[in-house]
């Protein structure tokens, strides 16, 4: 599986979403990603990439778009 | 030295019931504002959730214990932070269910990873506390279902009642219930930080809280200890 599929897998289980819907998610953009949301789709993608994301980034990751952007400081390449 | 009681930093007795013959305190974390209870007994002592070592030393300092049973109610940073220094510092036991006991191991179960960005959004989303990610050891004795603990003439009864966590418990003492982060005054459970299920909430936690007689002193993992009456009932859906 790639990156992207991994990426996209993650996001569709916890928030119910589709493909085509994921582009257009952002932080606090629908009800399942919440703060608590959030912390769990950090968990997620951490054990997922085998990475450990620092508060400064999780904050920062404030969109499905974003996230790639910031996985990629973490040697994750997302496309 | 003479302990500081009921003030901001110190030592606070709580409330409980008349009859009850071992006085209980309450320590609460700065941090994270989770509650640490111990009891003492002779020469033998008891903590529930081991929160602030820096808070709990000067206690134990001055109870001077032979030995300290640790009692978890569930696997969470918050309630664990010190149980890496109690257990270097003084002759310790410690008790989960076995969930618990693998979540302390685990800095994601535990929460400890993402706990600085937890207590960002808990805070008001102003200022980064720090907050260093850590294990524990397996807890001393495990126990699937419920476990008895003798104390002097009476004994603690630990119950598993996952929901909020896998690992998490319930624990009687006399008339006192120990419940964790279930029942917390002004907040409803969360179920779904890592581990946690609505599902396992409701097949499990909820129909037992359910049970617990009016009057009964209930003492959270956050806030005051109150006693169960219907107000409580109706907030939590009980």
């Amino acid at each position: 599986m790639s990156n992207l599929e991994t990426y996209n897998k993650i996001f569709r289980s916890m928030f119910r979403k589709t493909d085509e819907e994921l582009p257009a998610l952002k932080y606090r953009g629908i009800a399942l990603w919440d703060s608590i949301g959030h912390m769990d789709l950090m968990g997620e993608l951490e054990e997922a990439f085998d990475i450990r994301i620092d508060t400064q980034d999780v904050l920062d990751f404030t969109s499905y778009e974003k996230g790639k952007e910031v996985l990629g400081r973490y040697g994750v390449v997302i496309e | 030295m003479a302990l500081s009681l009921n003030d901001e930093t110190g030592l606070r007795a709580c409330t409980g019931p008349v009859c009850e013959t071992v006085p209980l305190f309450s320590v609460t974390d700065p941090v994270t504002d989770s509650n640490c209870y111990l009891l003492k007994r002779e020469d033998a002592c008891v903590v529930i959730d081991p929160n602030c070592f820096s808070r709990l030393l000067p206690v134990l300092r001055e109870w001077n214990p032979a030995s300290v049973l640790v009692l978890l109610t569930h696997e969470h940073c918050d309630h664990i932070s010190a149980l890496n220094a109690l257990r270097k510092r003084f002759h310790t036991i410690t008790v989960a269910s076995r969930d618990c006991s693998l979540g302390i191991q685990d800095t994601r179960l535990n929460m400890s990873r993402l706990m600085e960005t937890f207590l960002y959004y808990k805070n008001g989303e102003t200022v980064i506390t720090p907050y260093t990610p850590f294990r524990c050891e397996p807890s001393d004795l495990c126990f699937d279902g419920e476990i008895r603990l003798p104390f002097g003439n009476e004994q603690f009864e630990m119950k598993s009642l996952p929901g909020h966590t896998p690992g998490c418990s319930v624990i009687r003492f006399g008339g006192r219930l120990f419940c964790g982060d279930y029942l917390l005054p002004g907040e409803q459970v969360l179920t779904r930080l890592p581990g946690g299920s609505q599902e396992t909430y409701e097949a499990c936690a909820r129909p037992w809280l359910r049970t617990i007689p009016d009057g009964t002193w209930i003492y959270p993992g956050h806030g005051r200890e109150f006693q169960m009456c219907g107000k409580v009932r109706e907030f939590h859906e009980l």
